[in-house]
């Protein structure tokens, strides 16, 4: 007998079962599917709240002791860090806006680079409160011999400086002070509006009163210090490269005969008598003694001395404004002493030297 | 004997016994996917109805906080407080000016690189505050004044060569003398939150924002919530205690609480049977107002 294979036979089990596997699979995909979603969507939640809390301490860190770097308008710096938490990180910049306002931008991303978000904060100098309500105040005796001019109106140092305003007293004296203008005889070297004026006794008891509060905050700020037994300080001026200011040399007193010093305004304060021969300066001057000027020394800023105010031999030129207790203007025949009141000089001493603050209203802001 | 082959067709059928044991089990197949089906379409169902819940309770924490955070509510941008509603200065966008401004037409020219927001300055929605430092040395004559945009022009060009665009404002424009280049604005619009009801009867976190001199119908933007207590606020001051002062206010608690349209059917689920229920609550600092404790 020849032997046959058995018929085929076609059954659908296998088929019933893959679609069932099909099936099932899809469902469970489909379920999957939802509950991955809602996770991403909560994890989208997370990452935007850690790089929100990133930005946030980006700001904090640029704004770290209320200092910031000093800028002309419109230049800007950058900064970056990030979490001690390793939840984010943050990159930023500063930009001076004009004058007074500073934007401080920060963009924080959370650990994964998966969101990210920027704030800023609209920021601005909080100056110490200091009168500048004359050229020269003196409060107990003041000499004005040959060579000396005193000037009440306001003088901007540069082009970066918004418009002149108008003009304050050249010379204020307090109640009892003496004002020898022997030298100026016409009294056309003292200008002003008015040229001299005589504070009340109110008034100077709160203008020394302001002054002095102004001095104790400046001094508090650190800066470049002198002893009382320094020695005669010759020819402090700006000192640096054409990209960097050395701010560490003792000497650098800034200005823009180095370019990259012209933003650098340093608190000088001397605990003792100063004695300064020839040279410049800018920022904020702080004699707690006498202070003696020689040699053509020009200084841009406040300028406070606690005792007397000595011009001498060759002279000096201030511009902004300077108060002390008495002042003899005494230049040598070739020299002179000339006293210029600049509102924006004083503005610029002032706000390099303020923390910076917040505005009072809306400076927190979120950039999209 | 010669054999005979005797050729036989191929069993191509099924005994009846085979088609019986096949159509029983096929039949037990289809009965288990069709209840697999019904109870994954359940499933489907009550999870998307849960999903919808939870998806309008994180658009409400992430929608109101950011538009409370950025508020300074002792300028005034926290207009109005309610139990279930809130109405505000909404931030737009921040820019800032790059050209002395013209007092004479109000016409300011903001510079296009610093300029932010999540949509374009709208005439007809949005106000501009200008920031006015006046004494550049002291913060005390600080202030922001506020205008109407009447129009915002074409591209231009700012004080240093950069492009800017043009602004045309309508309001103190005889303060902006002491506005120099530098300036920042900011720009708003108002807008009214408040729970409320559609007219089927579902409850969400609804908006409405003034433009053109009128209030624009309340729309939904988030949900949906519960009818009753689906949105509550709660505003604290410096010192921790609940105000209805909105200038005195430095942090705003929020709660939603959120309420499926119909009931879910999941096993399991304690709500099964009933509409789903779910809340979330969050605190937001005013980021313009310190001192929250």
């Amino acid at each position: 007998m020849t032997g046959r294979p058995p018929p085929a036979r076609r059954g659908f089990a296998l088929a019933v079962a893959l679609f069932a596997v099909v099936l099932i699979g899809a469902l469970v995909a489909g379920v999957l599917f939802a509950a991955r979603q809602a996770m991403r969507m909560d994890s989208n939640v997370r990452d935007a709240a850690r790089a929100l809390a990133a930005a946030e301490a980006g700001l904090a860190a640029a704004l770290d002791g209320g200092r910031l770097p000093s800028l002309a308008p419109g230049e800007m710096s950058a900064f970056a860090g990030s979490l001690p938490s390793g939840t984010g990180s943050f990159a930023g910049t500063v930009l001076r806006l004009n004058r007074a306002i500073f934007l401080v931008r920060s963009s924080g991303t959370d650990a994964g680079g998966l969101s990210r978000r920027s704030v800023a904060w609209l920021v601005r100098p909080a100056p110490v409160a200091l009168p500048a309500d004359a050229t020269l105040s003196v409060t107990d005796e003041l000499v004005v011999g040959p060579g000396s001019s005193v000037d009440g109106g306001d003088s901007p140092p540069d082009a970066s400086c918004p418009p002149a305003g108008g003009a304050v007293p050249g010379i204020l004296l307090g109640p009892a002070a003496r004002l020898d203008l022997a030298g100026c005889a016409d009294s056309s070297c003292v200008r002003g509006a008015p040229p001299v004026r005589l504070a009340g006794a109110a008034e100077e008891s709160a203008s020394r009163a302001a002054a002095a509060a102004a001095r104790a905050a400046l001094a508090a700020s650190g800066g470049k210090v002198y002893d009382a037994a320094e020695a005669p300080l010759e020819r402090p001026g700006a000192v640096g490269s054409a990209a960097a200011c050395d701010t560490s040399v003792r000497g650098n007193w800034g200005g823009a005969a180095v370019p990259a010093c012209a933003r650098y305004f340093p608190i000088v304060h001397a605990r003792g008598n100063l004695s300064v021969l020839g040279g410049s300066g800018q920022g904020v001057l702080l004699v707690d003694g006498d202070l003696t000027v020689d040699g053509g020394f020009t200084f841009d800023g406040p300028v406070l001395v606690g005792g007397r105010l000595i011009v001498q031999g060759a002279g000096a030129r201030f511009r902004g404004s300077v108060r002390a207790r008495s002042a003899a203007l005494t230049p040598s025949a070739a020299g002179s002493a000339e006293f210029v009141f600049s509102r924006c000089a004083l503005d610029d001493a002032l706000l390099a030297n303020a923390p910076v603050r917040p505005l009072g209203e809306r400076a927190w802001a979120e950039l999209y | 004997m010669v054999p005979v082959t005797v050729a036989r067709r191929p069993t191509a059928g099924a005994t009846l016994v085979e088609l019986v044991v096949a159509l029983v089990l096929g039949g037990v197949v289809a009965g288990a996917v069709g209840v697999v089906l019904h109870d994954h379409q359940r499933f489907y169902r009550s999870e998307s109805q849960i999903l919808d819940v939870e998806e309008g309770l994180r658009a409400v924490v992430q929608l109101l906080p950011a538009e409370l955070r950025e508020l300074d509510a002792r300028a005034g941008d926290l207009v109005a407080l309610g139990r279930d509603s809130v109405s505000i200065r909404a931030m737009r966008g921040l820019a800032v000016i790059c050209a002395a401004p013209d007092r004479a037409s109000g016409s300011v020219v903001i510079a296009d690189s610093l300029t932010y927001g999540w949509r374009g300055i709208d005439p007809t929605r949005d106000r501009a505050l200008v920031f006015r430092d006046g004494d550049p040395g002291t913060a005390a004559d600080d202030r922001w004044l506020d205008f109407t945009v009447t129009s915002v022009g074409a591209a231009t060009r700012c004080g240093d060569g950069g492009p800017g665009t043009g602004l045309r404002l309508a309001g103190p424009t005889a303060d902006l003398d002491s506005v120099a280049a530098g300036s920042p604005v900011r720009t708003y619009e108002r807008v009214v939150y408040r729970l409320y009801a559609d007219d089927q009867g579902q409850s969400w976190l609804g908006e409405r924002g003034y433009g053109g001199g009128s209030w624009s119908a309340l729309s939904p933007v988030a949900g949906p919530l519960r009818r009753a207590g689906g949105l509550a606020f709660a505003f604290f001051d410096s010192a921790g205690a609940a105000t209805s002062d909105p200038r005195a206010v430095v942090r705003v608690g929020i709660t939603a609480r959120g309420l499926s349209a119909a009931a879910i059917d999941v096993p399991g689920r304690a709500a099964s049977g009933r509409p789903f229920e779910d809340s979330v609550a969050v605190a937001v600092a005013l980021r313009n107002n310190p001192g929250a404790p």
